[in-house]
């Protein structure tokens, strides 16, 4: 077999196990009415207009659909790879002629990649009917939107697949992944309410880890009385949150190759 | 054969995305907001009962009942906009006018027309003269819209209510979704077949 076919073969595989008939499809159901709900006039304010429009509409990404999105990264993270672990099914892959971080990779395109290409298409095929000339026009906010509020989702698998690895328990690491996740969006509050426009360095940290709060910010500037950043502010705290989002899968790919005993 | 899956599945993630817009524009409209009151009109004046940007997902409900004969309009601009427009042909006009005069000048039947004459393309609907007018509006895009009221021939008292109804989304998505749903349903034939007959081969 070679090197080529096995990538293919391991794929298929990794892709029928993450994506199940009706996995997928039921995602995108919640994904797409999630959206339709988020995305109406009671939530939306129409007076504004223009990338602040096109923002709050791209950003209704990041209720219900994210919450459901995390849910399916965590599921692909802890049974895709920790189920395999646990059971010793990875045993199997190491046989093929690849690569652990080959293997790995394509563990991480089935769980990542194509479930936010899932999330995206979604989205952006229901803000299509909902508000076709707002996304046209304001493209580049939108995608902007996209990337920034799937910082904090990244950051929290590459937590969850360092968990996954090291634990090797597929039901304990979704746990720890759910625990960090509720944890962390809860602590927003006490944040909040603590920060003042002189006392904001506790909003400033948080926007490391979840830069959407940042560009939230950004384009809520009659509203965030405690902290407005600037435009390059915000792309500095998109770009440290990515660096976390990096560093935590390059610590997961360097314990996945060289300190993982199966 | 895995091109038959890969666009069978891609039919039903369709499929699933048209059933959530159906399900979505099953639900019926909430009332945002409502405005009621009574106002009277001098001769030949107008007055602005409402200006608030419409969406494609909210539907306004007009109704006015009044003693004499009035006219409504529905305008595609904002108050505002109409506002600084009316005082600066006003003031082009009547440059001597100041405080109540040219208050009541802005008001003067004469500024609307002039206004609808110069922007045609901003009127979206007027009533025919009647004593009572009602009409449910719905825009296809995002509008600015502003509900007007004049008094041409006499004078005016009146009685009005607006209320502004949303739905979850765009009216007419129900036929979106139903086109949605059938097409991917014809995506996900051949995948569907090849199912069946895969399940009829474990029968045997």
């Amino acid at each position: 077999m070679n090197k080529n076919s096995s990538i293919v073969e391991m794929f298929t595989m990794t892709l029928n196990e993450d994506y199940r008939f009706p996995i997928p499809e039921v995602f995108a159901f919640l994904y797409a009415f999630g959206t339709f709900v988020l995305s109406n006039p009671v939530s939306i304010s129409y007076a504004r207009t223009g990338e602040h429009l096109a923002y709050d509409f791209a950003s209704s990404i990041n209720g219900l659909p994210m919450f459901f999105f995390t849910i399916f990264l965590f599921k692909n993270i802890s049974y895709g790879i920790g189920y395999d672990l646990e059971r010793g099914i990875a045993q199997t892959f190491f046989s093929y002629p690849l690569r652990r971080r080959q293997i790995l990779t394509i563990k991480l395109v089935s769980a990542l990649g194509l479930a936010t290409a899932l999330l995206l298409g979604v989205h952006v095929f229901s803000l299509l009917i909902l508000v076709p000339d707002v996304l046209r026009k304001y493209f580049f906010t939108v995608v902007l939107t996209y990337v920034v509020d799937l910082c904090f989702p990244f950051l929290l698998s590459g937590f969850l697949l360092l968990v996954v690895l090291v634990s090797k328990k597929s039901g304990l690491s979704l746990a720890a992944g759910i625990g960090a996740y509720f944890l962390f969006s809860m602590l927003i509050i006490p944040i909040m309410l603590s920060s003042s426009p002189e006392s904001n360095l506790g909003l400033k940290v948080y926007s490391v880890f979840n830069p959407s709060i940042a560009l939230h910010m950004y384009y809520n500037q009659s509203k965030s009385r405690v902290w407005i950043p600037s435009f390059s502010e915000v792309l500095l705290y998109v770009a440290m949150g990515y660096f976390l989002v990096a560093l935590i899968f390059i610590v997961g790919y360097a314990y996945f190759q060289k300190r993982l005993e199966l | 054969m895995k091109l038959t899956i890969i666009i069978g599945r891609l039919g039903a993630i369709l499929f699933m995305v048209g059933l959530a817009l159906a399900v979505a524009a099953s639900f019926p409209p909430g009332r945002i907001g409502q405005t009621s009151g009574e106002e009277q009109l001098h001769l030949k004046s107008f007055e602005i009962f409402s200006s608030a940007p419409i969406s494609s997902q909210e539907e306004l409900f007009v109704s006015v009942r009044a003693n004499n004969s009035v006219r409504v309009y529905l305008l595609n601009v904002s108050e505002s906009y109409f506002m600084s427009w009316a005082s600066s042909w006003v003031s082009e006009r009547f440059p001597n006018l100041e405080g109540y005069e040219a208050w009541v000048a802005l008001r003067n039947i004469t500024v609307f027309d002039a206004f609808l004459e110069n922007n045609p393309n901003m009127l979206l609907w007027s009533s025919n003269l009647s004593n009572v007018v009602s009409k449910n509006i719905y825009f296809e895009k995002a509008t600015n819209c502003t509900v007007v009221v004049t008094a041409p021939s006499e004078p005016v008292y009146l009685l009005y209510e607006l209320t502004t109804r949303v739905y979850l989304v765009p009216k007419g998505s129900s036929f979106k979704a139903q086109l949605i749903m059938i097409s991917s349903i014809v995506l996900m034939i051949p995948w569907t077949l090849t199912k069946f007959k895969e399940l009829l081969k474990l029968r045997r």
